[in-house]
């Protein structure tokens, strides 16, 4: 089971099994000088991998990330040149070791910052090169880095004081950049107002959030916030880095919506279906029937926009919020939107809506023209019809 | 792009020390250690940038610098290269990846033993030779496998041939007289004259500039050993553009493939045929040769006279390599819809490219008409009020470009079981649903037959023993219209007797293929 679950690219991110201080000795050449848990790194390991760990000048301060034996390695191999040193350098690498298997980019900024902080501690007091002649500087050393390794590993956060100096050391998660913001997208919370700290976001952040209701697109939150737009959404971008919002279609009636493959979960999740229920519930009085809030999400496929459904089943008696079952649908990605490209099919054309033509490559959507130019996606429709040079692509 | 090469790097260990053969590109490089050169030279009291590096500098606030420029791979000397990658003996044989900041290396240190017949001096001491890629370090794990493949497969063509003719050996003293006598005219790199001597240096180049541009190598190293290799995160995003697709994936996709399913080529058939090595696999000769989207890949099968288990590794190598899409069988049943996000605009390169393949027909106006969802057989009843059978066919022709090209999705119906207004309710233990078909095999209709606890079904116990059977039978060997939650039924076991279910989610599809229908009426005959 073990084996099947972790195996090299399962791009899982693992613990830190062990950390090591390694130096070039000016007679033995390169060594271990502490590990945590002994004895982790052999003899025969390290000597096969030394030239990675104390390399050539030329790989002097770069993360180097071996990954040989079934571990990885990580290190940050630095040179203090000084003349009082025996070959006028110290020469020194702290190395994090991982499973093989494991992701270690997120450990990369921490080994750099605790290689620096030993630096400075070395510069100013010798704290690693006198290590042999003091055996309490040993010790102190020893538990540095037993601190470090059973505090990012339990907690993902260590602080570090020795003497004058201190050091913060976090793992931070490293996510893909979210995608850019666009002006017609409607902003929805996602992380629950509990956990939520308004206090600990920047100014402008905190002067746009409270008109994050779910409704307000992002044009309209400029607008009441009397924020900048490009700041707003360089705000809201970052809100979505750390999952705090989640950026959905506006609603409107005349959209229509597609089922993804994930429907099949809420069927058989008894948690997502009372997150659902809760969710989409009209009051919190009453909870909706499973069933029919089901069979509105199994009737939305391309070409039926919500009016229709509302006429069809009529959501309200159901007591169900088309809207919340809409948004909850987005967040969860039980469907997704069907956008509408206007496309021109031939150049060079006149017609009803010629001046709109610049619009019409089919990589504007619908939303994208409206928020733009300011119409309803009626009057834009209306428009649209009168031209036979235009026709529309659902995707 | 992620999966482009940066470079490639041959390294040899051996009694005489490390050394760095060849690399390719060299010129990239050049450039960058004869301007290190030029500044210092310039000034030999001014500090230079990598002094600055070298030296602490107190803060840490030193960026990371990168190795990495517009032309590639920068800032690594040979020397510091061929000192990392003549691997200790104890990494040889093994995979060697190595992170230093933005760039990753990986390759498989191989060791040969020189061939006994040009070696004069019988001196039998091992020599490591290692073909390092040199990738992005933000190419993903799957990227970096697959690189590893590579450089392993180069290792053993090599080994084999050293000991068959001495090849390594003899290339090896080619590029180290380069290296040691330097080059016959100023100005020009060794390595410019290594490529002109080696044919190992110009195989490497041949490598890197294939992979780099299709994703495809092909490749007889000393003219004797068949090497081929297949990038499919490049063959892939070659094909469409914004894909990426890695073989785990693949690997995944495969292992759902089933009887009912069918082939479509990418490519013209008779263009596949031509690219096929000499030696390819007269099964799979005789399968493109008889292939049609239209039929399943069991029907395949049998016109190709092959077996099943053989046509599924045949169909999954054509996926690996981006030649073939899995798709259900083209049938007028069929319904289809515009993919998401399509890259169909004004001015993408698929408009010119569906223009030169279907003079009549725009691809925006086909794709408008695919907005909604249609099934073939509309599709074709609208042409058949202007035209003839030819307009059909050239329909079809579209259809099949589309799904090559990814454009179309097809759209399958599912049917939910929800016995009680809070869907599958806890207290319904037992599900079952018969089908109703009509006299030519066709899905009628369907009616639940019984629905609650267990113990009040007792005399269901036979039946559902044996509904058990089947439809485990049947999902595991063919018939998969039927899809069941597997999982259910042996989370929990018949045995437990207590709070075990067992639903079925049931795919009908428009047109039930013959595979599917025993199964129907066993259920029925039940």
């Amino acid at each position: 089971m073990e084996k099947s679950k972790f195996f090299e690219g399962c791009g899982k991110e693992g613990p830190i099994r062990c950390i090591f201080l390694c130096e070039f000795h000016p007679i033995a050449g390169p060594k271990i000088m502490c590990q945590v848990p002994d004895d982790f790194i052999s003899k025969e390991v390290f000597e096969a991998v030394s030239v990675y760990l104390i390399p050539k000048a030329q790989l002097l301060r770069s993360t180097l990330t071996i990954t040989v034996c079934k571990i990885k390695i990580l290190g940050f191999p630095v040179r203090i040149d000084n003349k009082n040193y025996a070959r006028n350098f110290f020469y020194f690498n702290l190395c994090f070791v991982c499973d093989s298997w494991a992701r270690t980019v997120q450990y990369e900024p921490v080994v750099k910052k605790l290689s620096d902080y030993l630096t400075v501690l070395e510069v100013e007091s010798s704290f690693l090169s006198q290590r042999e002649a003091n055996y309490c500087q040993e010790k102190r050393l020893i538990d540095m880095l037993d601190q470090v390794m059973v505090g990012l590993n339990s907690e993902g956060m260590c602080t570090l004081i020795e003497g004058n100096s201190s050091t913060h050391l976090k793992v931070v998660k490293i996510r893909s950049d979210p995608p850019p913001v666009l002006d017609h997208q409607v902003p929805v919370f996602v992380e629950s107002l509990e956990s939520f700290q308004g206090e600990q976001w920047d100014l402008t952040t905190q002067q746009i959030l409270p008109y994050i209701d779910g409704i307000n697109h992002v044009a309209k939150i400029a607008a009441e916030a009397n924020v900048e737009n490009n700041l707003v959404k360089t705000c809201l971008q970052n809100l979505v880095y750390y999952l705090v919002v989640s950026m959905v279609p506006i609603f409107q009636y005349s959209n229509s919506y597609a089922v993804t493959p994930k429907l099949r979960k809420l069927a058989v999740d008894r948690k997502l279906q009372e997150d659902c229920l809760r969710t989409v519930a009209k009051s919190g009085w009453q909870l909706p029937n499973f069933r029919d809030v089901f069979k509105l999400y199994c009737s939305m496929t391309h070409g039926t926009t919500i009016k229709d459904l509302c006429i069809r089943y009529n959501p309200s008696s159901l007591r169900i919020d088309e809207r919340k079952l809409v948004q909850f649908g987005v967040v969860e990605n039980l469907i997704r939107r069907i956008n509408k490209y206007p496309v021109l099919l031939t150049e060079g054309v006149t017609g009803e809506a010629s001046h709109l033509y610049s619009y019409f490559t089919g990589l504007h959507s619908f939303d994208e023209i409206c928020c733009n130019l300011g119409v309803s996606s009626e009057q834009l429709e209306d428009t649209i019809e009168k031209d036979s040079n235009v026709t529309i692509i659902c995707k | 792009m992620d999966a482009d090469p940066l470079s490639v790097i041959l390294v040899k260990s051996d009694s005489k020390g490390d050394r760095l053969l060849f690399r390719y590109p060299f010129a990239a490089n050049e450039r960058a250690e004869n301007l290190q050169k030029h500044l210092r030279r310039k000034n030999p009291y001014a500090l230079t940038a990598s002094c600055f590096e070298e030296s602490f500098t107190g803060g840490g606030d030193v960026g990371q610098h990168s190795y990495l420029d517009d032309a590639g791979l920068t800032g690594f000397s040979d020397q510091v290269l061929s000192n990392l990658f003549a691997v200790k003996q104890e990494l040889a044989e093994a995979k060697f990846e190595l992170k230093a900041n933005d760039v990753r290396f990986v390759g498989h240190p191989t060791s040969l033993f020189p061939c006994s017949k040009t070696n004069k001096n019988n001196n039998r001491s091992s020599v490591l030779i290692n073909v390092v890629f040199a990738l992005k370090a933000s190419a993903s794990h799957s990227i970096v496998k697959c690189y590893y493949e590579l450089s392993k497969r180069l290792g053993v063509a090599l080994r084999h041939e050293e000991k068959r003719c001495g090849y390594v050996t003899a290339e090896m003293k080619t590029a180290i007289v380069v290296h040691e006598e330097g080059v016959s005219e100023e100005g020009k790199s060794p390595y410019e004259e290594i490529l002109e001597k080696s044919s190992l240096a110009r195989d490497l180049r041949r490598v890197y500039d294939d992979v780099k541009s299709t994703g495809l190598v092909h490749l007889r190293v000393n003219r004797w050993i068949e090497l081929s290799f297949c990038l499919p995160q490049k063959v892939h995003h070659l094909n469409n553009r914004g894909l990426v697709v890695d073989p785990e994936t693949i690997d995944r996709c495969l292992q759902s493939i089933r009887p009912y399913h069918g082939l479509l080529l990418l490519h013209d058939a008779s263009h596949l045929l031509d690219s096929l090595v000499p030696d390819a696999s007269p099964a799979l000769i005789r399968l493109i040769k008889i292939y049609t989207p239209l039929k399943s890949l069991q029907t395949l099968s049998a016109d190709a006279d092959l077996t099943l288990a053989q046509v599924f590794n045949l169909a999954g190598h054509l996926v690996y390599w981006g030649k073939a899409t899995i798709i259900y069988p083209l049938c007028e049943s069929n319904v289809y819809v515009t993919a998401p996000n399509v890259p169909v605009h004004i001015n993408s390169s698929l408009v010119e490219k569906f223009a030169e393949q279907f003079p009549n027909h725009s691809l925006i106006q086909v794709m408008s008409e695919f907005s909604f969802t249609i099934s073939v057989r509309q599709k074709l009843s609208t042409s058949v009020i202007t035209s003839c059978g030819q307009e059909q066919e050239t329909e079809v022709q579209i259809i099949v470009w589309l799904l090559q090209h990814r454009l179309l999705v097809q759209i399958h119906t599912y049917i939910y079981y929800m016995p009680t207004v809070g869907g599958l309710s806890l207290q319904v233990n037992f599900c079952c649903i018969f089908f109703r078909f009509n006299k030519w095999g066709y899905f009628s209709g369907w009616s639940p037959c019984s629905t609650g606890t267990f113990k009040s079904f007792k005399f269901n116990v036979k039946l559902f023993k044996a509904i058990k059977k089947h439809l485990i039978t049947y999902y595991m060997s063919l018939s998969h219209k039927i899809l069941m939650c597997r999982k259910t039924l042996s989370d929990y076991p018949f045995k437990k007797k207590k709070n075990w279910k067992f639903y079925c989610f049931v795919y009908i599809p428009n047109k039930l293929h013959n595979s599917a229908c025993p199964f129907f009426f066993l259920l029925f005959q039940l």
